[in-house]
């Protein structure tokens, strides 16, 4: 293999298995950014979040990383179309893919955060289309009004999950296939690991070997003992928390999959006095999951008794919204008993695992109109949306295709505390201290008899006339008649409104338990260190033992391995009553010098820590 | 039944935090002071090839038996002090034997403690600053009866205390007292933002942020906000840092010459700020959770494409993609330090940016247009 | 483990990740208020044949008169049963043709029933003097009629017209406005069939 590194050459053939042992010292290292060790390898997968693997690190912490993809057709072998596909699938397991991935998704979410949204707000996106006539549609082809919905996002999340899927559950498996694995054997020259430590002792080499073991043990390192040394090795956990954070967003983004498949979500808007029950025809908006059928919506009904909003009526917070209440009445299911519920912001109902929420309310001005012939053609609330928050200044539309001579069509503003401001009419505060509607009155054909479908708040003027009579505002029990035997309309009250988003989503707990393992999973890779000590204890001349302690931890960045050695060393030590340490034959000329690299300043970093 | 506010102590927060604002930056001027006074180098900087060089035998706990080598003498935090010379065998002391691990006899006993006049008068007044600080935000949460983080005005100023606490920490705890001036530099130039143009008087919470949720979701974002503060500025320096290196070993003049004097070498500052990163980024991850589930019970849904989920959504990618490029041959150094670069801007723009341009749900920043 | 074990695994995760593909719409979108529409302008026909089909509920209620009216009274009968509202226009469209099929069927037992949703009686009573509506029509504020065919045929939105044959059987459904020959197509080979009946009685 291309770049394989030397010390690293047991796991150049990429077979994924156990690094075959060696008494290389380099094998048992954690070698650091050693540009000679990087070659063209790119660590495929290799390590974790949280980790600060070098490219041979696999060689050493044998957790099964494919190395790196090479080029095909190197070497003079032709692949064929296995070959290719086997190129391409390491090709998207590899770390630098997942890396260019996740940019693509951060970068692929802005312009659904920027432009206007169809799912969240379609309104904003008609304003967008009349703002900017020639570029809208443009965009609307790239399907920049749905980023989150449009196909080329979907292919990134799901190729990123698929390079996760690829890289993480192999490694699962041989996680578990290398839970009894013991450590590697101890490298010949412990000095030349980054934490050592050597003293003299008077116990004989064996007594020494197995009173290191036990320590160890107790400490529940994974032992493995040899001639003349004992190999240790703790923190398997990282690999653990890694995969388990990995998994665990792979089965959330399974939860939320069956969510949309099996879920679905509905608006409904319910006027002070009305109920509903939760079937397709009483919805306004219905969003079914691709296997949702009508039929088995869960049939619970609400009604709605009454609606209260308070406001703050002074100081720098006037005309915000302090309190809402819906007082409601609902039953699970048609004949079961009912039960009251107060209704509130950030305090849904749950009926049959469904949920129901308070997300909006309004005000319905209620209207009766008499026609030219003097029939009472309509008698009831309207809703009128509110169009800015403060006031609560509110639009909306009358239709009333069944008066005569011709068809009536109101557009009206509600304002619930009218008051004059330099000559104009605007609403003070939201609450209902002094409704009035103000109505522009229209007669013709409202477009409702061919058939064709319209938003119940919004008037097509297209066959319709103005009538010739200036809009007033009208209090309540007041009216206006209408010119040319039209007919006449009063203004006889007003109600409250609120609206409901009602979503079951069978992969809500689902997701919850899924981030929640995550989590778990991440917290668990952050903290926990792999690492290895080993302990050589070789009789010297003159009858006592010179004991060796080496230790490399997988990833030092998170501290704290310096002390654990150091405490580790000097338990050792203790235990086998050791004396002032001697020199280390000076064999090591060539690593003479007193400079130090990466452990000082880790050791700088940590000082404190374990005290 | 409207909350009474209490105006006295919602004026004594203000003059809490008049009083930090002056007292941080008075800070910056004793941490400027110490740069420029202090005589000695803080370490020989790191030439890039000394990384390779596999480590010797390094003695534990030998911090005392300093070899004489570039012994920084009062170092301000972090020192690259080789922890002993080789064929020299070590002294198992232990880690308490090592101190400060800086060598040739500073005075380290305290441990909590920088050394030098100025560096002193900027800690101390970093930490009166600091509790000047709390007091605000106490006295503001309790003038308010309601945890004080309802909007921009207060959101900028728990964050920036955040930032300060953390760099306090960071301080002691890795005796990393250096960055000091560098972090504080934004924190003053928020909270002078904060008090004039953002400011917005005690009031009490709109009926959908008047959830217990609010005391968890958004303080988990604050928290790790200011952690991904600390570890932004620390990056920037070690990009400072790096092209100084840089520049030195090329033979070419660098402009931060002197600067680098007082500042570790690359490695520490690396390190320093991915520490940080890998404290921050799960609190992140939960603090998009708690929101998910707050979201789910105020709105109806757990996940909306809402323009803050969404930018919270892409800032934790681009973290995500951070500690990923720590683990990946190339990537490592300078452009990992750039991605993170990128995360803290899409943090900059998710807490700043979306509140006062973009509506959505999350419109709460008690700004008007 | 081997490369198939792997690639076998490999493929189980394409799976679950297409399965999450296929999820209607994006991830979780929502729309904080209602679009006012809440009709359906498609068509859609459902016929079912002897044997399998369902049985209609046993629905009652109060016509718009302030009649007590139950389907079960019609059994014997063919029953026309469409739901509508007065504000919708693809009902408007409609009902003439419901009216005038009403008229035509008289008098061969088949007989016609409205149900109305979300409708305030006042505009309900104008429209059936509009369209000159003959036959009744039971009020359903609440949706308790609807949600009593949850069980069977539901209608999927308004207008949705229902086929009851003599049994009290469903035997066609039409989703979306009906056309005057379409409708009839249908109610007449329905009317031309006798009741099942138990006992040798007929009513």
């Amino acid at each position: 293999m291309s770049g394989a590194p030397t010390g690293g050459g047991s796991r150049g053939t990429g077979a994924g298995g156990t690094a075959s042992p060696t008494v290389d010292p380099r094998q048992a290292e954690f070698p650091a950014d050693a540009p000679g060790l990087d070659g063209a390898a790119s660590s495929a997968g290799g390590a974790g979040p949280g980790d600060e693997a070098g490219p041979a690190d696999g060689a050493v912490f044998a957790d099964g990383a494919a190395p790196a993809p090479a080029a095909p057709g190197l070497g003079g072998a032709r692949l064929g179309p296995v070959g290719w596909l086997r190129w391409g699938w390491r090709q998207l397991t590899s770390m630098r893919t997942a890396l260019i991935l996740l940019f693509l998704l951060a970068i692929a979410s802005v312009p659904g955060s920027v432009l206007p949204q169809e799912g969240v707000d379609p309104a904003a996106v008609s304003q967008y289309y009349a703002a900017h006539p020639s570029l809208a549609p443009i965009l609307n082809r790239l399907s920049l009004f749905s980023v989150f919905a449009a196909p080329w996002f979907a292919a990134i999340y799901l190729l990123l999950f698929l390079s996760l899927a690829g890289c993480v559950l192999p490694r699962t498996f041989r996680l578990v296939g290398a839970a009894r694995q013991q450590p590697p054997r101890a490298p010949r020259r412990l000095a030349r690991l980054p934490m050592a430590a050597s003293y003299v002792t008077p116990l004989p080499p064996d007594e020494a070997l197995s009173s290191a073991g036990r320590l160890l043990g107790g400490k529940r390192f994974r032992l493995r003992t040899g001639d003349g040394w004992v190999s240790a090795e703790k923190g398997y956990l990282r690999e653990v928390g890694n995969l388990l954070f990995h998994i665990a967003l792979l089965a959330l983004l399974a939860s939320v999959g069956i969510g949309g498949i099996f879920g679905y979500k509905a608006n409904r808007l319910l006027i002070a006095g009305q109920s509903f029950a939760n079937t397709p025809t009483a919805l306004d908006v219905f969003r079914p999951g691709r296997l949702v059928s009508p039929s088995e919506l869960q049939p619970f009904s609400v009604a709605l008794q009454s609606f209260s909003a308070t406001y703050v009526s002074s100081g720098p917070q006037v005309d915000e919204p302090e309190t809402f209440n819906a007082a409601l009445r609902y039953s699970a299911a048609p004949g079961s008993p009912t039960h009251g519920f107060v209704l509130r912001v950030n305090h849904p109902l749950t009926v049959d695992n469904v949920s129901v929420y308070l997300i909006g309310h309004g005000y319905a001005p209620e209207f009766k109109v008499t026609d030219g012939a003097g029939a009472v053609v309509f008698n009831g609330p309207v809703p009128f949306i509110p169009v800015e928050q403060a006031g609560l200044t509110s639009e909306g539309v009358v239709k009333v295709p069944d008066a005569a001579p011709s068809q009536l069509g109101f557009a009206g503003v509600f304002l619930p505390t009218a008051a004059d401001q330099n000559g104009q009419l605007v609403s003070e505060f939201p609450a209902a201290q002094n409704p009035r509607v103000s109505l522009v009155s229209y007669a013709g054909n409202l477009g409702l008899n061919s058939g064709q479908s319209q938003s119940v708040y919004q008037l097509d003027l297209a066959g319709m006339h103005r009538l010739s009579i200036a809009p007033r505002p009208l209090a309540v029990g007041q009216s206006m008649t209408l010119p040319n035997g039209n007919g006449k309309i009063t203004f006889t009250g007003y109600r409250q409104w609120i609206s409901l988003a009602i979503t079951y989503d069978p992969g809500q707990l689902p997701a919850l338990i899924s981030g929640i393992m995550a989590l778990a999973g991440l917290i668990l890779s952050f903290m926990v260190r792999r690492r290895r000590v080993f302990v050589r204890a070789t009789a010297a001349p003159g009858g006592h033992t010179v004991v060796a302690v080496g230790g490399l931890a997988r990833s030092d960045a998170a501290g704290g391995f310096e002390s654990e050695f150091a405490e580790l060393a000097r338990e050792l030590r203790t235990a086998h009553d050791g004396s002032s340490p001697v020199p280390v034959p000076a064999e090591p000329t060539a690593h003479g010098t007193t400079e130090s690299v990466s452990s000082d300043n880790d050791q700088s970093l940590s000082i404190r820590e374990g005290e | 039944m409207p909350v009474i506010i209490n105006h006295g102590l919602a004026d004594a927060s203000n003059g809490f935090l008049l009083a930090t604002v002056v007292l941080y930056a008075l800070a910056m001027l004793s941490y400027a002071c110490d740069f420029a006074f202090r005589k000695e180098r803080l370490i020989a900087p790191e030439p890039a090839q000394a990384s390779a060089k596999v480590s010797e035998l390094v003695g534990v706990g030998s911090a005392g038996a300093a070899a004489g080598v570039a012994a920084p003498a009062g170092a301000a935090g972090a020192t690259g002090a080789p922890v002993g010379s080789a064929a020299v065998a070590a002294r198992p002391e232990g880690p308490s034997g090592s101190g400060g691990g800086s060598a040739a006899g500073d005075s380290t006993e305290a441990g909590l403690w920088p050394t030098g006049f100025w560096m002193r008068t900027a800690f101390t007044l970093t930490c009166t600053g600091l509790t000047a600080h709390l007091a605000a935000i106490v006295t503001r949460g309790l003038a308010e009866h309601r945890v004080p983080w309802g909007n921009m005005y207060e959101f900028i100023a728990a964050i920036s205390c955040m930032a300060v606490l953390v760099l306090v920490t960071v301080s002691i705890r890795f005796r990393a007292y250096y960055i000091g001036l560098f972090v504080l530099l934004p924190v003053v130039l928020a909270l002078a933002l904060d008090v004039t143009v953002v400011y917005t008087p005690a009031g009490s919470l709109v009926p959908a942020l008047n959830s217990y949720w609010i005391a968890i979701h958004v303080t988990a974002m604050i928290v790790a906000s200011g952690l991904y503060i600390v570890g932004a500025v620390v990056t920037a320096m070690y990009l400072i840092a790096d092209r100084n290196e840089r520049r030195t070993l090329a033979g070419l003049p660098s402009r931060t010459e002197g600067l680098m004097m007082h500042l570790p070498g690359t490695t520490v500052l690396d390190r320093l700020s991915y520490r940080t990163i890998l404290f921050a980024f799960p609190v992140w991850t939960f603090g998009i959770m708690a929101g998910a589930i707050w979201a789910d019970h105020a709105w109806g849904r757990y996940w909306g494409w809402d323009p803050k989920e969404t930018w919270s959504f892409i800032t934790w990618v681009v973290y995500a993609g951070f500690l990923h490029a720590r683990a990946t041959a190339g990537w490592r150094g300078r452009r990992a330090a750039y991605i993170q670069l990128a995360g803290f801007g899409c943090l900059m723009f998710n807490l700043i940016g979306i509140n006062l341009w973009v509506t959505g749900l999350h419109s709460y920043a008690g700004l008007s247009g | 483990m081997s490369r198939r074990t792997a690639g076998g695994i490999a493929l189980a995760a394409v799976a679950a990740l297409a399965v999450a593909g296929c999820a209607s719409g994006p991830i979780g979108q929502d729309t904080p208020q209602s679009s006012g529409q809440s009709f359906v302008s498609g068509s859609g026909t459902n016929l079912y044949k002897t044997g399998s089909r369902p049985l209609a509920p046993d629905i009652s209620g109060t016509t718009l008169t302030g009649q007590h009216l139950s389907l079960a009274s019609y059994r014997g009968s063919v029953v026309v049963l469409n739901f509508w509202g007065s504000w919708c226009g693809p009902c408007r469209a409609e009902a003439p043709d419901l009216a005038a099929l009403a008229t035509h069927f008289r008098s061969r037992g088949v007989r016609f029933l409205g149900i109305d949703i979300r409708d305030d009686p006042t505009g309900a009573d104008a429209f059936d003097k509009t369209f000159q509506v003959t036959y009744p029509s039971l009020n359903d504020p609440g949706d308790e009629l609807a949600l009593d065919f949850r069980g069977t045929v539901p209608p999927a939105g308004i207008p949705t017209t229902l086929v009851i044959d003599r049994s009290g059987r469903i035997a066609a459904r039409v989703v979306g406005s009906v056309s005057y020959n379409g409708l009839k197509a249908l109610i007449t080979p329905v009317a031309a069939e006798h009741p099942v009946t138990t006992g040798g009685a007929a009513r």
